[in-house]
Protein backbone atom coordinates (compact mmCIF):
# COMPACT_ATOMS: atom_id res chain seq x y z
CA UNK A 1 0.00 0.00 0.00
CA UNK A 2 1.35 3.91 -1.01
CA UNK A 3 2.45 5.96 2.24
CA UNK A 4 0.45 8.69 3.12
CA UNK A 5 2.28 11.88 3.99
CA UNK A 6 -0.19 13.06 6.50
CA UNK A 7 -0.07 9.35 8.07
CA UNK A 8 3.56 9.60 8.27
CA UNK A 9 4.02 13.06 9.04
CA UNK A 10 1.78 11.99 12.35
CA UNK A 11 3.77 9.03 13.48
CA UNK A 12 7.02 10.68 12.54
CA UNK A 13 5.47 14.15 15.36
CA UNK A 14 4.34 11.80 17.78
CA UNK A 15 7.83 10.02 18.06
CA UNK A 16 9.12 12.93 17.50
CA UNK A 17 7.31 14.70 20.47
CA UNK A 18 7.89 12.33 22.81
CA UNK A 19 11.93 12.43 22.48
CA UNK A 20 11.76 15.88 22.61
CA UNK A 21 9.69 14.87 25.96
CA UNK A 22 12.26 12.77 27.05
CA UNK A 23 15.18 15.16 25.91
CA UNK A 24 13.52 17.82 28.08
CA UNK A 25 14.61 19.36 31.58
CA UNK A 26 13.55 21.33 34.37
CA UNK A 27 15.44 24.10 33.35
CA UNK A 28 15.11 23.66 29.39
CA UNK A 29 11.59 22.53 27.97
CA UNK A 30 12.14 21.45 23.70
CA UNK A 31 8.34 21.38 23.51
CA UNK A 32 7.69 24.72 22.26
CA UNK A 33 10.68 24.78 20.27
CA UNK A 34 9.72 21.13 18.81
CA UNK A 35 6.15 22.54 17.81
CA UNK A 36 7.28 25.32 16.07
CA UNK A 37 10.36 24.34 14.70
CA UNK A 38 10.64 20.87 14.27
CA UNK A 39 6.96 19.72 13.69
CA UNK A 40 7.12 21.89 10.02
CA UNK A 41 10.51 19.82 9.02
CA UNK A 42 8.67 16.44 10.00
CA UNK A 43 6.07 17.45 7.34
CA UNK A 44 8.68 17.85 5.06
CA UNK A 45 10.49 14.88 5.63
CA UNK A 46 7.22 12.92 5.56
CA UNK A 47 6.39 14.51 2.01
CA UNK A 48 10.10 13.64 0.38
CA UNK A 49 9.97 10.00 1.73
CA UNK A 50 6.47 9.54 -0.05
CA UNK A 51 8.14 11.53 -3.24
CA UNK A 52 10.84 8.96 -2.86
CA UNK A 53 8.77 6.00 -3.03
CA UNK A 54 6.75 7.04 -5.91
CA UNK A 55 9.93 8.23 -7.77
CA UNK A 56 11.85 4.91 -7.00
CA UNK A 57 9.12 2.59 -7.63
CA UNK A 58 8.57 4.30 -10.97
CA UNK A 59 12.61 3.55 -12.22
CA UNK A 60 13.16 8.01 -11.70
CA UNK A 61 15.46 7.20 -8.57
CA UNK A 62 18.36 4.82 -7.84
CA UNK A 63 18.01 3.45 -4.39
CA UNK A 64 21.31 5.43 -3.60
CA UNK A 65 20.47 8.40 -4.40
CA UNK A 66 17.03 8.36 -2.68
CA UNK A 67 19.14 7.84 0.92
CA UNK A 68 20.91 10.83 -0.27
CA UNK A 69 18.39 12.58 -0.68
CA UNK A 70 16.67 11.75 2.66
CA UNK A 71 20.38 12.28 4.09
CA UNK A 72 20.35 15.90 2.97
CA UNK A 73 17.01 16.48 3.92
CA UNK A 74 18.02 15.09 7.71
CA UNK A 75 20.77 17.87 7.14
CA UNK A 76 18.84 20.61 6.15
CA UNK A 77 16.57 20.16 9.43
CA UNK A 78 19.51 20.04 11.47
CA UNK A 79 21.16 22.90 10.56
CA UNK A 80 18.41 25.09 10.08
CA UNK A 81 16.20 23.71 13.51
CA UNK A 82 19.68 24.32 15.21
CA UNK A 83 20.17 28.26 13.56
CA UNK A 84 16.71 29.72 14.48
CA UNK A 85 15.79 27.64 17.93
CA UNK A 86 17.41 26.79 21.08
CA UNK A 87 17.45 23.43 20.25
CA UNK A 88 21.02 22.15 19.99
CA UNK A 89 22.11 19.90 16.86
CA UNK A 90 22.05 16.95 19.42
CA UNK A 91 19.09 17.21 20.60
CA UNK A 92 17.81 17.86 16.81
CA UNK A 93 19.79 14.83 15.86
CA UNK A 94 18.21 12.86 18.74
CA UNK A 95 14.68 13.95 17.88
CA UNK A 96 15.02 12.67 14.01
CA UNK A 97 16.33 9.59 14.64
CA UNK A 98 13.58 8.68 17.13
CA UNK A 99 10.66 10.21 14.46
CA UNK A 100 12.84 8.31 11.44
CA UNK A 101 13.14 4.78 14.02
CA UNK A 102 9.05 5.10 14.70
CA UNK A 103 8.33 4.37 10.95
CA UNK A 104 11.48 2.82 9.70
CA UNK A 105 9.58 -0.70 8.80
CA UNK A 106 6.24 1.06 7.49
CA UNK A 107 8.34 2.99 5.40
CA UNK A 108 11.63 0.47 4.54
CA UNK A 109 8.89 -1.80 3.69
CA UNK A 110 6.71 0.55 0.96
CA UNK A 111 9.81 1.29 -0.69
CA UNK A 112 11.70 -2.37 -0.14
CA UNK A 113 15.05 -0.87 0.55
CA UNK A 114 16.70 0.25 3.74
CA UNK A 115 15.97 4.06 2.81
CA UNK A 116 16.05 4.32 6.58
CA UNK A 117 18.85 2.71 8.29
CA UNK B 1 19.54 23.93 -14.18
CA UNK B 2 16.14 22.25 -14.92
CA UNK B 3 15.76 23.53 -18.37
CA UNK B 4 19.19 21.58 -18.94
CA UNK B 5 18.95 18.56 -16.57
CA UNK B 6 19.53 15.37 -17.93
CA UNK B 7 21.90 16.89 -20.67
CA UNK B 8 25.40 16.94 -20.83
CA UNK B 9 25.24 20.74 -19.06
CA UNK B 10 24.11 19.08 -16.11
CA UNK B 11 26.19 15.65 -16.55
CA UNK B 12 28.66 15.03 -13.14
CA UNK B 13 31.41 14.38 -15.41
CA UNK B 14 31.15 17.80 -17.52
CA UNK B 15 34.71 19.84 -16.56
CA UNK B 16 32.38 22.65 -16.00
CA UNK B 17 29.64 20.63 -13.63
CA UNK B 18 33.12 19.82 -11.44
CA UNK B 19 34.37 23.07 -10.94
CA UNK B 20 31.41 24.58 -10.18
CA UNK B 21 31.22 21.91 -7.52
CA UNK B 22 34.65 22.16 -6.36
CA UNK B 23 34.51 26.43 -6.31
CA UNK B 24 31.65 25.80 -3.90
CA UNK B 25 33.46 23.45 -1.90
CA UNK B 26 36.79 25.76 -1.94
CA UNK B 27 34.33 28.66 -0.96
CA UNK B 28 32.95 26.32 2.02
CA UNK B 29 36.60 25.78 3.16
CA UNK B 30 37.87 29.11 3.08
CA UNK B 31 34.28 30.17 5.29
CA UNK B 32 35.27 27.38 7.62
CA UNK B 33 38.83 28.61 7.64
CA UNK B 34 37.70 32.07 9.17
CA UNK B 35 34.95 30.88 11.37
CA UNK B 36 37.87 28.52 13.06
CA UNK B 37 40.13 31.75 13.25
CA UNK B 38 37.42 33.90 14.84
CA UNK B 39 35.59 31.03 17.19
CA UNK B 40 34.25 33.32 19.89
CA UNK B 41 34.14 29.74 21.70
CA UNK B 42 30.55 30.57 23.04
CA UNK B 43 29.73 26.82 22.91
CA UNK B 44 31.23 23.46 23.95
CA UNK B 45 30.49 21.28 20.76
CA UNK B 46 33.78 19.13 20.28
CA UNK B 47 31.49 16.20 20.37
CA UNK B 48 29.55 17.47 17.46
CA UNK B 49 31.66 18.48 15.57
CA UNK B 50 33.54 14.60 15.27
CA UNK B 51 30.25 13.56 14.57
CA UNK B 52 29.86 15.75 11.58
CA UNK B 53 33.29 15.21 10.81
CA UNK B 54 32.56 11.75 10.56
CA UNK B 55 29.30 11.88 8.59
CA UNK B 56 31.45 14.03 5.95
CA UNK B 57 34.55 11.24 5.73
CA UNK B 58 32.24 9.06 4.39
CA UNK B 59 31.93 11.45 1.39
CA UNK B 60 35.12 12.57 0.98
CA UNK B 61 35.77 11.89 -2.54
CA UNK B 62 37.80 14.89 -4.10
CA UNK B 63 41.25 16.51 -2.72
CA UNK B 64 39.35 19.62 -2.26
CA UNK B 65 37.12 17.73 0.21
CA UNK B 66 40.18 15.81 1.71
CA UNK B 67 41.54 19.37 1.87
CA UNK B 68 38.68 20.80 3.66
CA UNK B 69 38.84 17.58 6.23
CA UNK B 70 42.38 18.08 7.00
CA UNK B 71 41.57 22.26 7.45
CA UNK B 72 38.90 20.88 10.13
CA UNK B 73 41.05 18.55 11.96
CA UNK B 74 43.76 20.57 11.93
CA UNK B 75 41.39 23.79 13.37
CA UNK B 76 39.71 21.53 15.64
CA UNK B 77 42.61 19.89 18.02
CA UNK B 78 41.33 17.36 21.05
CA UNK B 79 41.94 18.79 24.29
CA UNK B 80 45.06 16.20 24.29
CA UNK B 81 46.22 17.41 20.59
CA UNK B 82 46.06 20.65 21.95
CA UNK B 83 47.89 20.36 25.50
CA UNK B 84 50.59 19.31 23.23
CA UNK B 85 50.52 21.45 20.39
CA UNK B 86 50.35 24.43 23.09
CA UNK B 87 46.95 25.59 21.56
CA UNK B 88 43.62 25.60 22.56
CA UNK B 89 40.98 23.57 21.54
CA UNK B 90 38.02 25.07 19.42
CA UNK B 91 35.42 24.79 21.56
CA UNK B 92 32.51 26.40 18.56
CA UNK B 93 29.77 25.37 17.08
CA UNK B 94 28.70 27.63 15.25
CA UNK B 95 30.77 26.28 11.97
CA UNK B 96 28.82 22.92 11.89
CA UNK B 97 26.07 24.37 9.06
CA UNK B 98 29.33 24.87 7.12
CA UNK B 99 30.70 21.41 7.64
CA UNK B 100 26.54 20.26 6.95
CA UNK B 101 26.97 22.46 3.85
CA UNK B 102 30.17 20.69 2.62
CA UNK B 103 28.72 17.78 3.05
CA UNK B 104 25.33 18.42 1.36
CA UNK B 105 27.72 19.64 -1.80
CA UNK B 106 29.34 16.02 -1.60
CA UNK B 107 25.73 14.23 -1.51
CA UNK B 108 24.22 16.38 -4.44
CA UNK B 109 27.63 15.62 -6.26
CA UNK B 110 26.30 11.64 -5.35
CA UNK B 111 23.22 11.85 -6.00
CA UNK B 112 24.20 13.61 -9.69
CA UNK B 113 26.34 10.64 -10.29
CA UNK B 114 23.52 8.32 -9.43
CA UNK B 115 21.08 10.44 -11.69
CA UNK B 116 22.47 12.96 -14.28
CA UNK B 117 25.07 10.89 -16.51
CA UNK B 118 23.76 11.12 -19.63
CA UNK B 119 23.72 7.49 -21.46
CA UNK B 120 25.73 7.13 -24.73
CA UNK B 121 28.47 9.86 -23.52
CA UNK B 122 31.15 7.95 -22.45
CA UNK B 123 33.82 9.31 -20.36
CA UNK B 124 35.87 9.90 -23.59
CA UNK B 125 33.50 12.23 -24.24
CA UNK B 126 34.02 14.68 -21.23
CA UNK B 127 37.97 14.34 -21.64
CA UNK B 128 38.18 15.22 -25.31
CA UNK B 129 35.25 17.48 -25.90
CA UNK B 130 35.96 21.14 -26.00
CA UNK B 131 33.85 23.63 -24.28
CA UNK B 132 31.83 24.72 -27.64
CA UNK B 133 31.18 20.98 -28.18
CA UNK B 134 30.07 20.69 -24.83
CA UNK B 135 27.81 23.79 -24.95
CA UNK B 136 26.19 22.65 -28.45
CA UNK B 137 25.28 19.21 -26.49
CA UNK B 138 24.06 20.61 -24.07
CA UNK B 139 21.67 22.23 -26.10
CA UNK B 140 20.92 19.05 -27.72
CA UNK B 141 16.85 18.12 -26.34
CA UNK B 142 15.39 15.10 -26.49
CA UNK B 143 13.52 14.97 -29.81
CA UNK B 144 9.69 13.77 -29.40
CA UNK B 145 9.58 10.23 -29.80
CA UNK B 146 13.64 9.24 -29.87
CA UNK B 147 14.18 6.78 -26.92
CA UNK B 148 17.61 6.25 -27.49
CA UNK B 149 20.44 8.11 -27.61
CA UNK B 150 23.59 9.24 -29.66
CA UNK B 151 26.33 10.02 -28.04
CA UNK B 152 25.95 13.30 -25.84
CA UNK B 153 22.12 13.29 -26.34
CA UNK B 154 19.88 12.29 -23.18
CA UNK B 155 16.89 10.13 -23.74
CA UNK B 156 13.55 10.35 -22.12
CA UNK B 157 14.07 8.38 -19.25
CA UNK B 158 17.74 10.35 -18.60
CA UNK B 159 15.83 13.79 -18.57
CA UNK B 160 13.30 12.52 -16.23
CA UNK B 161 15.84 10.92 -13.69
CA UNK B 162 18.20 14.00 -13.82
CA UNK B 163 14.81 16.09 -13.18
CA UNK B 164 14.21 14.19 -10.19
CA UNK B 165 17.17 15.61 -8.41
CA UNK B 166 15.88 19.29 -8.87
CA UNK B 167 12.18 19.05 -8.82
CA UNK B 168 10.40 19.09 -5.45
CA UNK B 169 8.16 16.86 -4.24
CA UNK B 170 5.08 16.51 -5.67
CA UNK B 171 2.87 15.56 -2.73
CA UNK B 172 0.72 17.17 -0.56
CA UNK B 173 2.39 19.01 2.30
CA UNK B 174 5.50 20.05 0.75
CA UNK B 175 5.67 23.75 -0.24
CA UNK B 176 9.38 23.80 -1.45
CA UNK B 177 10.67 25.29 -4.48
CA UNK B 178 13.30 23.01 -4.64
CA UNK B 179 14.59 19.63 -5.07
CA UNK B 180 15.66 18.15 -1.73
CA UNK B 181 19.45 18.28 -2.42
CA UNK B 182 19.35 21.66 -3.36
CA UNK B 183 17.21 22.86 -0.46
CA UNK B 184 19.87 21.05 1.64
CA UNK B 185 22.34 23.76 0.44
CA UNK B 186 19.85 26.41 0.41
CA UNK B 187 18.91 25.67 4.54
CA UNK B 188 22.63 25.20 5.73
CA UNK B 189 23.73 28.50 3.91
CA UNK B 190 20.66 30.48 5.45
CA UNK B 191 21.69 28.85 8.78
CA UNK B 192 25.27 29.96 8.52
CA UNK B 193 23.97 33.95 7.49
CA UNK B 194 21.48 33.57 10.60
CA UNK B 195 24.10 32.78 12.90
CA UNK B 196 26.05 35.45 11.60
CA UNK B 197 23.59 37.81 12.10
CA UNK B 198 23.00 36.37 16.16
CA UNK B 199 26.39 37.59 16.24
CA UNK B 200 26.54 41.00 15.72
CA UNK B 201 25.03 43.26 18.52
CA UNK B 202 21.84 44.74 17.49
CA UNK B 203 20.64 42.85 15.06
CA UNK B 204 17.64 40.44 14.32
CA UNK B 205 17.59 37.12 16.14
CA UNK B 206 19.90 37.98 18.65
Amino acid sequence: MPLSASTLSGALTQAGQAAAGALSTAGKDLQGAFTTFVVPELQKIAAQIVSIEERTATGLLTEDAAKFMLAGQCDHTQSTVAAVSELTIFEVQNILNAALGAVRDVVNGAVHFALIP
Amino acid sequence: MRSQAGTVATDPRNPQVQAALQRWLGELEAMQQLQFSTDPGLIECRAAADSVLRQVQDLVASQKQKTLMRAIAAASPTEDQAAQAGSAPAKSCEAIPISLAAKDVGLLQKIMEQQCRVPGADDAFFESAQDDKLAAAAGTRMKAGVKTAAAGSPTEKSQAMCLAVFLPPSVAGSNDPHGPPVSAIIGDLNAIVFIEGKKKPGTAGG
